[in-house]
C-alpha cells in the first residue's frame, strides 16, 4: 500500500499526464488539445497553490530561527513578508488602499532590491582587483583579458581607440563568445530533452521520494 | 566392481551408493574397530592407526573354502545388527565362505527328529517359526546385561522360546547365557526320522544325513568335538551330584571372567567341523536346541552371512556325558555372562599383560595441560622458527634524508602559534582597505558625472536597436501587443531605460498593450513605468491592460497564451473580456506583436519557446539587459527575434531615435556607466600588476 501511494500512483499520474500533454502538442487535434490545455491549467493552479505553501513554509522556518542568536534577520524577514501580504491583500480588497501597496513597492522594495543588485557591481570590482591574488593560470589570464575587452568595448570611447575597441568587442562577442553560448544552449536543450524523456518514462521521479 | 543389489549396475570399487539408482551399496572395505577408518579389503592392519583389523586366530585354510551356499528361504535369522563393525560382517561373510555347501548343518535335522511327528501341512516347525521373529518371546529369566554380551551373542540369545513345562530348569541353576541353549520342548527323539515330505524344501539341504537316535548311550570320547574339549576339562572341577537329576547343561562351568569357552570361539570363527555323522547319534533328547541357538550336541555353527541375512549353520556333533549330567546347581557367580568378557578372538587387540605399556605423553602446559594422548608435534615443528638474518644493506639516500628531516623537526623547539587575533588583524585590515578603496573609486566614478559634465564618450551605437525601432515603426495602429514584463525592482534601473523608449514608441503607434509577467513583482514594476510614459493617464484603460502575474512558469505562459481573454486585469480587478482593448483578443493568435522585456536568460528562453509553439508567425522583439545580451544574440540571428534592444546603450540609441526628451538622463547614465566601467578596468589592471609583481598569496 505504501509503495502504491508513494511510488506507483505518482509515477502513473506523472507519466500519463506528460504523455497526454506531449500528444496534445504533437497532434493538436481537438480532443487532445483540449485535454492538454486542461491539464496545463491544473498545473498552473497547483503551482499557485505551491506558492502559498512556500510562503507559509518560509514563515515557519524563520519563526524557528528567530529564537536563535542572530535571529533578528529572520524577524525582519517575517515582518516584511507579512507587511507585503497585508498590503497586497488590502489593495485587492479595498481599491482605495491601493496607494499603500504602491508606496510599499516604490519606496521599500524597489530601493532594497536595487541596492542589493548594485552591490554586485562592487563585489565584482573587488574580485577583479584580486583576480591574480590566488591564481595565475592561463584560464584566469584569458578571462581577465576578455573582461577588459568587453568592459572597454561597450564604452562609446572616442575614435580611433573607441572604434578599435568596439570592433574588437564585436568580434569577440560574435565569434568566440557566440560559439560558447551556442554550445551552451545546445547542451541545455539536450539536457531538457533528456530530463523530459526520463520523467516520461518514469526513470526520474522528482515528485516522489 | 560393486554390483548394485537393486539394479545390478556395476559401480566403482569403494562406492557407497549406486551411480544409477542411488541405492546404498554393500560396504566392501574393512572398518577399523579402533578409529573407524575404512580400509581396503585385505588389509590386516589399519592404515590410519595400525590397529589389527582381523583377529589373529581367524585364518581359515584355503583348501577348505566351499562355495557359498544359498540361504534357505523362509528363515529369517537375526541379521547383522545395526552398527556392527564391518570387519565383523566381513568375518561373518568369510566364515560363510568357509562353510561347505555339501555339509548340511545337522542341527535343524536333529531338531526335527525329536519333535513330534511332523505333518505334511506344516512346513516350518514351531521352533523355526519362532526363529523368524527374533526376541518375539523373551525368556522369563533374567537376561544378562546388554553391555556385557557381545552383540552376536545377544542375537543368538534373543529368540528364546519359553522353557518346556516337562523339564523346566531351575532358574538359578542355569546360567542365563545358556538359557538359550536349552531345548524348548526337549521331546524324546523318535525312533524313526520324520518322513522326507515333512521336511520343507529349504530344509532338505540342511537336514542331517542321518537323524541321530535318542541319546541312550554316552558319546565316546573321541566323538567330542574340539570346541567342547575346553568345557570338558572344566567338568571335573564341578562334578554334578549323581543322585540329583539336573537339567542338561545346567552344570556347564562358565569360564572365568575374561575368558570364553572354546566352543564359543568356534561359534564365531571356526569353520564347521568336517566330520561324518557319527554312528552314535548325539543325545538330541537331552540337548536344548533353543531358538536357533546351536545345541551342545551339534557342531557349533559358524555364522553365515549372506547379504544382509545371517544364518547359523550347524554340524552334527555329540554331547558329552558331562553335559548330560550337568550340576544341579550352578555357581551363583555364573548366573550370567560376566560383564566385560572379551572373546578370545578379541584378545590380540587387548593390551598385553606383562608388557610395559607405553605411557601416553601428558600435556603439561598450555590450555591442553592434563590431557593425554595428544598427537605429538610433527618433526620440525617443535623447533621455533628462526628468522633468516638480513643481509647488511646500505640504506637508501632518500630514506636517510627523510629520517634526518624527521629528526630535525623533532629536535626543533616548539613554536607557539600566533593567536587568531594577531594573525587575523593584518589580513582583516588589508581586506577592509582594499574594499574601501574599491568602493571609493566606484563611487567617485559614478558621482563625478553628476557634478561635472565630462565629454569623454561619443554617441553610442546599437544596430539591433535601430532594427527594432524600424520594426515597431511599421506596426499598424491599434495593434494588440503582448508585453512579457520579466523584470523587477532589482533590475528596474537598467531595464526601465531599455523598456521606456520601446513602450513609449508603442504608445505612440497607438498599440494596445497587454502586460503579463511570470515574476510576482513584474506587474507592479510595469505599472510604475507605464504610468510614467503615459501622456494622458485617463487613456490608460483604453491603451493598457495589466493582466498580472502568471504562476507556473512555462505552464503559466502556455496557459496564458491560449487564454488571454480569460484572465483578470490586475489593477482594476475586472475580467479581461470586459475590457475594450481586449474585446478582440482571446489568445496569442489575436496578438500583432510580442515584446519580451527580460533581465534573466531563463525568462527570455521560456517565452520564446512557448510563443514559437503557440503562434510561430507572430513577430517577437525583446528588450534585454546587458547581462543577457550575449545569450539573446543567437535567437536574433536565428530569426526568432525580429529585433532587440540590449542594455543601457541600446536604450540610449532607441531613445535618441525616438527623441522623447529623455536624452539628458540617458547621457548621465551612460557617462556614469562608462566611468564605472573604466574604474573597474583600471582596478583589474592595477590588481593584476600588484599581485603579479608582489607574488601570490597563499
Amino acid at each position: 500500500m505504501d509503495r502504491l501511494v508513494k511510488r506507483i500512483l505518482p509515477t502513473s499520474i506523472a507519466v500519463g499526464t506528460g504523455l497526454l500533454v506531449l500528444l496534445g502538442y504533437l497532434l493538436p487535434v481537438p480532443p487532445l488539445a483540449s485535454v492538454r490545455d486542461e491539464l496545463i491549467r491544473w498545473a498552473v493552479i497547483i503551482a499557485a497553490f505551491a506558492f502559498i505553501l512556500g510562503f507559509f513554509n518560509l514563515l515557519r522556518v524563520h519563526s524557528g530561527r528567530a529564537r536563535k542568536p542572530g535571529g533578528i534577520y529572520s524577524v525582519i524577514l517575517i515582518l516584511t513578508a507579512l507587511t507585503s501580504l497585508v498590503l497586497t491583500l488590502a489593495a485587492l480588497l479595498i481599491p482605495s488602499l491601493r496607494f499603500l501597496g504602491d508606496w510599499w513597492f516604490r519606496y521599500v522594495l524597489s530601493p532594497l532590491q536595487a541596492t542589493v543588485a548594485g552591490l554586485i557591481a562592487f563585489v565584482l570590482a573587488v574580485a577583479a582587483f584580486r583576480l591574480l591574488r590566488h591564481r595565475r593560470e592561463a584560464g584566469v589570464l584569458v578571462f581577465l583579458v576578455a573582461a577588459l575587452v568587453v568592459l572597454l568595448g561597450t564604452l562609446p570611447l572616442p575614435a580611433p581607440a573607441g572604434n578599435w575597441l568596439a570592433n574588437l568587442r564585436t568580434w569577440w562577442m560574435n565569434v568566440p563568445a557566440m560559439a560558447g553560448m551556442r554550445g551552451l544552449l545546445i547542451g541545455v536543450g539536450l539536457g531538457v530533452l533528456l530530463v523530459g524523456l526520463r520523467v516520461l518514462t518514469g526513470s526520474d521521479r522528482p515528485y516522489s521520494d | 566392481m560393486i554390483y548394485c543389489p537393486k539394479c545390478g549396475t556395476a559401480n566403482r570399487q569403494g562406492s557407497k551408493f549406486c551411480n544409477e539408482c542411488g541405492a546404498p551399496l554393500p560396504a566392501t572395505g574393512l572398518r577399523c574397530p579402533m578409529c573407524g577408518a575404512m580400509n581396503p579389503a585385505g588389509n590386516l592392519y589399519c592404515d590410519r592407526c595400525s590397529a589389527r583389523l582381523i583377529p589373529a586366530e581367524r585364518v581359515p585354510p584355503e583348501e577348505e573354502k566351499p562355495e557359498r551356499p544359498s540361504p534357505p528361504k523362509g528363515i529369517s535369522l537375526p541379521s547383522v545388527p545395526l552398527g556392527e563393525e564391518e570387519w565383523l560382517s566381513e568375518l561373518r561373510a568369510e566364515a560363510l565362505d568357509l562353510a561347505p555347501e555339501e555339509e548340511t548343518p545337522g542341527w535343524p535335522g536333529e531338531l526335527e527328529a525329536p519333535s513330534e511327528p511332523p505333518t505334511p501341512e506344516v512346513t516350518i516347525p514351531e521352533w523355526l517359526a519362532e526363529l523368524e521373529v527374533p526376541a518375539a518371546s523373551p525368556t522369563p529369566e533374567a537376561q544378562p546385561p546388554e553391555a556385557a554380551i557381545p552383540e552376536w551373542l545377544v542375537e543368538l540369545e534373543a529368540p528364546v522360546a519359553p522353557p518346556t513345562p516337562e523339564a523346566p530348569p531351575p532358574e538359578s541353576a542355569i546360567p542365563e547365557w545358556l538359557v538359550g541353549l536349552e531345548a524348548p520342548a526337549a521331546p524324546p527323539a523318535p525312533e524313526a526320522p520324520p518322513p522326507e515330505s515333512a521336511i520343507p524344501e529349504w530344509l532338505v539341504g540342511l537336514e542331517a544325513p542321518a537323524a541321530p537316535p535318542a541319546p541312550e548311550a554316552q558319546p565316546p570320547e573321541a566323538a567330542i568335538p574340539e570346541w567342547l574339549v575346553g568345557l570338558e576339562e572344566t567338568v571335573p572341577e564341578a562334578p554334578p551330584p549323581a543322585e540329583k537329576p539336573t537339567p542338561p547343561l545346567a552344570g556347564i562351568p562358565v569360564p572365568p571372567s575374561g575368558e570364553i569357552p572354546e566352543w564359543l570361539r568356534d561359534v564365531e570363527f571356526a569353520p564347521p567341523i568336517q566330520e561324518e555323522p557319527s554312528a552314535q547319534p548325539p543325545p538330541v533328547a537331552e540337548v536344548d536346541v533353543h531358538a536357533g541357538m546351536p545345541s551342545a550336541s551339534t557342531t557349533v555353527p559358524p555364522i553365515l552371512v549372506v547379504g544382509e541375512e545371517e544364518i547359523l549353520s550347524t554340524a552334527p556333533a555329540e554331547i558329552p556325558d558331562w553335559l548330560k549330567e550337568a550340576p544341579a546347581e550352578a555357581p551363583p557367580e555364573y548366573g550370567g555372562l560376566v560383564p566385560a568378557e572379551i572373546p578370545e578372538w578379541l584378545r590380540p587387540l587387548q593390551p598385553r599383560e606383562g608388557v610395559a605399556v607405553e605411557e601416553e605423553p601428558t600435556e603439561t602446559e598450555g590450555f591442553l595441560s592434563g590431557l593425554r594422548g595428544l598427537l605429538p608435534i610433527g618433526k620440525g615443528l617443535d623447533m621455533p622458527a628462526t628468522a633468516q638474518p638480513l643481509l647488511p644493506r646500505a640504506p637508501r639516500p632518500a630514506a636517510v634524508a627523510r629520517a634526518e628531516l624527521l629528526q630535525g623537526l623533532l629536535s626543533r623547539p616548539l613554536i607557539t602559534p600566533p593567536t587568531a587575533e594577531i594573525r587575523e588583524a593584518p589580513r582583516q585590515s588589508g581586506w577592509v582597505l582594499t574594499r574601501f578603496l574599491v568602493g571609493v573609486i566606484l563611487l567617485a566614478a559614478i558621482l563625478l558625472p553628476m557634478l561635472v559634465r565630462l565629454p569623454l564618450f561619443g554617441p553610442p551605437t546599437a544596430p539591433t536597436a535601430e532594427a527594432l525601432f524600424a520594426t515597431v515603426n511599421h506596426l499598424p495602429g491599434n495593434t494588440p501587443v503582448l508585453i512579457a514584463w520579466e523584470y523587477g525592482p532589482a533590475e528596474s534601473d537598467e531595464m526601465d531605460r531599455v523598456a521606456g523608449p520601446l513602450i513609449e514608441h508603442l504608445l505612440r503607434r497607438e498599440a494596445r498593450l497587454i502586460v503579463v509577467s511570470t515574476r510576482m513583482e513584474g506587474p507592479a514594476a510595469a505599472e510604475a513605468l507605464l504610468a510614467s510614459r503615459l501622456v494622458d493617464p485617463s487613456e490608460r484603460s483604453e491603451r493598457i491592460a495589466n493582466l498580472g502575474y502568471l504562476p507556473g512558469q512555462a505552464a503559466g505562459v502556455r496557459e496564458a497564451l491560449g487564454n488571454l481573454g480569460g484572465r483578470t486585469e490586475a489593477m482594476t480587478g475586472l475580467p479581461a473580456s470586459q475590457l475594450d482593448i481586449m474585446a478582440d483578443v482571446h489568445s496569442i493568435a489575436d496578438v500583432g506583436m510580442v515584446v519580451i522585456l527580460a533581465a534573466q536568460p531563463d525568462d527570455l528562453k521560456t517565452w520564446l519557446e512557448q510563443i514559437s509553439v503557440a503562434n510561430p508567425n507572430v513577430p517577437v522583439v525583446a528588450g534585454v539587459s546587458a547581462r543577457i545580451e550575449l545569450i539573446s544574440t543567437p535567437y536574433l540571428a536565428a530569426g526568432q527575434l525580429r529585433g532587440m534592444v540590449a542594455g543601457l546603450t541600446g536604450g540610449a540609441v532607441y531613445e535618441r531615435q525616438l527623441d522623447t526628451g529623455w536624452g539628458r538622463e540617458y547621457e548621465y547614465y551612460l557617462t556614469s556607466l562608462g566611468m564605472a566601467q573604466l574604474a573597474i578596468a583600471a582596478l583589474t589592471v592595477i590588481g593584476a600588476l600588484i599581485f603579479l609583481v608582489g607574488g601570490r598569496k597563499r
